[in-house]
This record gives C-alpha cells, sequence and structure tokens, in this order.
C-alpha cells in the first residue's frame, strides 16, 4: 500500500480512537491532531495519487468504521 | 462525565433564581465560559480501543515510549516511515539493538503526523506531537504493562490487582478508567 493511503486510513483511524476516549478531547487537539493532518493527507491523494488510490482509500475508511461498527 | 441529578438542578435552579436579575448576563456568560473551557487535554493517556490502543505521550518520552512499545510486543524489527521537507517519504528499518541511535537522529520526526512505525502484524499511527494510535492484537498483560508503562514515565506508579481499560494524567492528577 502506498504511504499516502497508508497515511489516510491511519489518520482516519486517529480520528476515530479519539471518539472512544473516556474524556472528550479539545477542539484544538481534534484540530491539531486529526482534522489537519487529515486534510493533509486527502490534499496529497489528489495531487500525487492516483483514482486506484483514492479507491482504496475509501475502502481503508470502510475498514475502519467496521472496527467500531456496533451492528 | 460527571452526571447532574434532578436534586442538584433543582438546587442549581434556585441558587440562579437568587441572582439578582441585574446581574443574570454577567453569571451566565460566566457559566458559558467555564463551558468553554471546560475540556481540557490530558498530559499522558493510555487507553484500550477496538483493535489496539490510543495513546497521548510528552514530546519529551516518545523516545520512551518506543522504546516501551518494542519491548512489549518483543518486536525483533521496525520501519519507520516519515515525510521529508521534499514532500518524498524515507523509510528506516531498525532492529532493536539500532532503536535508540535510530531514533535519536530522526528526533524531529517523531513529532510529525506523517511519522509512521510498522511491524509484523501492526502499525503505530501518529497525529503530531505525541497522540498515538496503536493497531495490533494485545495479551493482557501487554496492555497492562503498556498502560503502567507510560504511566511510569511519567513518575507515577500503579498498584493494581484490577484490569485497567486506561488511565490519564490531567495536571498531576491520576484517573484510572475500569
Amino acid at each position: 500500500m502506498k504511504q499516502i493511503v497508508k497515511r489516510t486510513i491511519g489518520h482516519f483511524g486517529v480520528l476515530i480512537d479519539h471518539t472512544l476516549r473516556p474524556y472528550e478531547p479539545s477542539p484544538e487537539h481534534i484540530l491539531e491532531r486529526m482534522v489537519y493532518p487529515l486534510c493533509r493527507d486527502m490534499h496529497d491523494v489528489l495531487d500525487r495519487g492516483t483514482k486506484n488510490d483514492a479507491w482504496d482509500v475509501i475502502e481503508g475508511f470502510s475498514r475502519e468504521c467496521t472496527r467500531v461498527s456496533h451492528g | 462525565m460527571a452526571m447532574i441529578t434532578d436534586q442538584a438542578e433543582r438546587a442549581i435552579l434556585d441558587a440562579i433564581r437568587q441572582v439578582p436579575a441585574d446581574q443574570l448576563a454577567g453569571v451566565l456568560n460566566y457559566i458559558r465560559g467555564l463551558s468553554a473551557s471546560g475540556t481540557v487535554d490530558p498530559q499522558v493517556y493510555a487507553g484500550i480501543t477496538p483493535g489496539g490502543m490510543s495513546f497521548e505521550i510528552p514530546p519529551d518520552q516518545i523516545i520512551y515510549f518506543l522504546h516501551l512499545l518494542v519491548d512489549t510486543l518483543e518486536l525483533s524489527q521496525v520501519v519507520i516511515s516519515f515525510k521529508q521537507e521534499d514532500g518524498n517519504f524515507a523509510e528506516r528499518t531498525y532492529r532493536p539493538e539500532d532503536l535508540e541511535s535510530g531514533l535519536g537522529d530522526i528526533e524531529v520526526h517523531l513529532v510529525d503526523p506523517s511519522f509512521l512505525m510498522e511491524f509484523e502484524g501492526g502499525t503505530l499511527y501518529t497525529g503530531g506531537d505525541g497522540c498515538f494510535s496503536l493497531r495490533t492484537l494485545l495479551t493482557p498483560s501487554q496492555i497492562q504493562r503498556l498502560i503502567g508503562g507510560v504511566l511510569k514515565s511519567s513518575g507515577f506508579d500503579m498498584y493494581t490487582q484490577r484490569k485497567i481499560t486506561g488511565v490519564a494524567l490531567f495536571d498531576g492528577r491520576t484517573v484510572v478508567y475500569q
């Protein structure tokens, strides 16, 4: 898997993990540690990736959703 | 999160009714201020997630944390990658005995969101600045060792017979989650 794809999926997972923490992360933490990295990844995929990479990202996001899915 | 009981809510409303009308706006602004600043991030956190663990590690303790991870999971090799200034990715492979000097060479990248550590059966992701998500199968004893190790690096020892799911350190106050 390409480096940019790995990171994009990983940062989405970091975001999900924070929603499962037993305390509420600050808006600043969410923005700096999750949203901005994910935005940079998205930019990289659009800028340097292929359509297949974009598809791999969506598949990875779906796997992350399954990881925390209740149903 | 703390629950407000009906009794407590009635007491709060009774107290607010005692506030003179001309001062009520000030009180409400004070309460709004408390709410806005109510979310505080811990200096240290380690807790279980589906498929791994999640961590907040002080940046100056990241090297210790990575050693703790390699020791606890008994890894024979890790592959670390990060984004360089030119936008390309660098990839380095380390054996445990090379980790100390190797991490020292790339210290500036340890706090970067592009840092990634892969090993057989798992990956460590980061949002940067010591905020980590670990994806791997962990035994209960590995989880307890990681939680205890992360806490110990901040000068706290944990003595408990109970299995805990997480621990956080807020301004010198330790909160244990079960």
